[in-house]
């Protein structure tokens, strides 16, 4: 295929190895990554490990999390493809703002999302109160608001990542799929997903991480219970009267996303390759 | 044979004007079924936008597009076909061939968008592989491909289906002058053996005097001269001799 074509040409190239000022650089940005694993695992009471794994709180927050990041990963492809493809696809006006608005949450301390999602949907809040007096439903301190507030902090790292994709396919192999009779959404089935696939896998497990850590808009928007107790804000609530647990804690977190992340490599994105 | 074949009474008739930021493209052609009209002109002539008007890829800002008794683009009467619905084969520049796709999943993809199961559109695909001289390549990638190959590929795409109107976009520019020769018998043929319209866009003169029945030269937008292809000389005009058109 076109990349191992892209990659002969460097294998040749006389450059062999990274001149010494990047080689040391690049050493320290792997040891500022890497330094701080070591040393969670250096000091982290092993003996302990058992015994706080099997703490009920943790269980079902190690739960929490893998569910509720999965729910916001969905939600962010659900609603991220189709504003990732209007702005790489369609000029309007606005689109700049639009595009500044879709990032915003990136930029956002997230502690400052949790309080803007509760201006929106909490019982007195822009739709909130709505929902509240319609239909009785209340979002702030429930597991929908656990999730909510990770695909707000998320969302953003799909929708980039997609439409940067979206934007590098070569238009032509969509216009070609139309005159041979494909409809728009055929065509978007079975040639624009297949061609930025991976940008879309990519996106999708940036996006998943980051709605995995996710502590501070979910702890202000839907606070401290064992229904939005996920593995961050359990870590942060062990912290306080047990650092060695917490420490513990972080490790199985790092773990588990640690082999998410190598089962997606060979399972989903390795097809991709 | 079952195939699906072009209607041989698809007479395409086109008047109408496009404009694309500062270009402005305004003509009036027509093109008998059973016929190969030549494209020919400078760059940027508008050579590959009137192929893209007749595809529904451009939309008309004015006029009218009809093939047989059907009208494609209408402005006025807020008429207009998409891409899909229109029988249309387009063989772009370069082949354009899908890159995750195999070569005979390529040439059965406009079978598979009308609806043809998958065994016999594969079989389909597979005889026209057979007819284009590559046969034993139904399973390779595009990316496997010489250019003249990719080049045949693309062609036996744009007929499966059996389109009433054929629309070639320089296919023979990007390829070495050997293989050149060979593209254009091949394509001589297939376009002889085609019932419907056929427009070529080329720039090279002696490409549209061997494959074109008549000959229409655009400049800047314009029709400058058209005729049969023993009266119309296609050379003299400006770049004659340079690449590709966008």
């Amino acid at each position: 295929m076109a990349g191992d074509a892209a990659n002969r040409p460097i294998r040749r190239h006389p450059d062999r190895r990274p001149g010494a000022l990047v080689a040391v650089l690049a050493a320290c940005a792997l040891a500022l990554c890497a330094l701080p694993i070591v040393g969670l695992a250096w000091r982290a009471p092993w003996s302990a490990l058992f015994t706080q794994l099997g703490r009920p709180g943790v269980r079902t927050a190690l739960w929490l999390s893998l569910v509720c990041s999965v729910l916001a990963t969905a939600l962010s492809i659900v609603l991220g493809l189709p504003l990732a493809w209007t702005l790489a696809r369609f000029d309007f006006p606005g689109r700049r703002v639009v595009r500044a608005l879709a990032v915003l949450p990136m930029v956002l301390p997230p502690v400052v999302g949790g309080l803007a999602l509760l201006t929106v949907f909490g019982r007195r809040g822009l739709i909130g109160q709505w929902l509240y007096a319609w239909f009785d439903i209340t979002i702030p301190y429930t597991t929908t608001a656990a999730v909510l507030a990770e695909a707000f902090v998320a969302m953003p790292f799909f929708v980039v990542t997609a439409e940067a994709g979206l934007r590098s396919v070569d238009r032509r192999y969509e216009d070609a799929a139309r005159t041979l009779g494909a409809s728009r959404a055929t065509t978007f089935r079975r040639v624009t997903v297949p061609l930025v696939g991976p940008s879309l896998a990519a996106g999708a497990v940036l996006c998943w991480a980051r709605a995995l850590g996710e502590f501070g808009a979910t702890i202000t928007f839907a606070g401290d219970s064992p229904r939005t107790d996920t593995m961050p804000l359990q870590i942060f609530l062990t912290f306080q009267d047990d650092p060695g647990g917490a420490l513990v804690l972080s490790l199985a977190l790092i773990v588990v996303s640690l082999a998410v992340l190598i089962g997606l490599r060979d399972r989903w994105l390795g097809a991709l390759r | 044979m079952s195939d699906p074949t072009a209607r041989d009474d698809a007479y395409l008739t086109l008047s109408g004007r496009c404009r694309l930021g500062t270009f402005d493209l305004e003509l009036t052609c027509s093109v008998p079924a059973g016929t190969t009209l030549a494209v020919v002109g400078p760059n940027g002539a508008g050579k590959t936008t009137l192929l893209r008007i007749i595809a529904g890829l451009v939309t008309l800002d004015d006029g009218v597009l009809e093939v047989g008794d059907a009208t494609w683009d209408e402005p006025r009467a807020g008429r207009r076909l998409a891409p899909e619905q229109r029988s249309v084969g387009f063989v772009f520049q370069d082949g354009a061939l899908f890159p995750h796709l195999t070569v005979a999943e390529n040439v059965a993809f406009g079978l598979r968008a009308r609806g043809v199961r998958r065994a016999r559109a594969t079989r389909v695909a597979r005889e026209w592989l057979g007819r284009v001289g590559l046969a034993g390549r139904a399973d390779a990638r595009p990316g496997e491909l010489s250019g003249g190959q990719a080049q045949r590929v693309a062609l036996a795409r744009a007929l499966t289906f059996g389109p009433d109107v054929v629309l070639l976009d320089e296919p023979l520019s990007a390829l070495d002058p050997q293989v050149r020769d060979e593209m254009r018998t091949v394509l001589a043929e297939h376009l002889a053996s085609h019932a419907g319209v056929r427009l070529l866009v080329t720039h090279d003169p002696a490409d549209a005097a061997a494959l074109g029945d008549r000959i229409l030269v655009l400049e800047d937008g314009r029709v400058a001269r058209e005729g049969a292809a023993d009266t119309v000389r296609p050379t003299g005009f400006r770049g004659s001799r340079s690449g590709g058109d966008s």
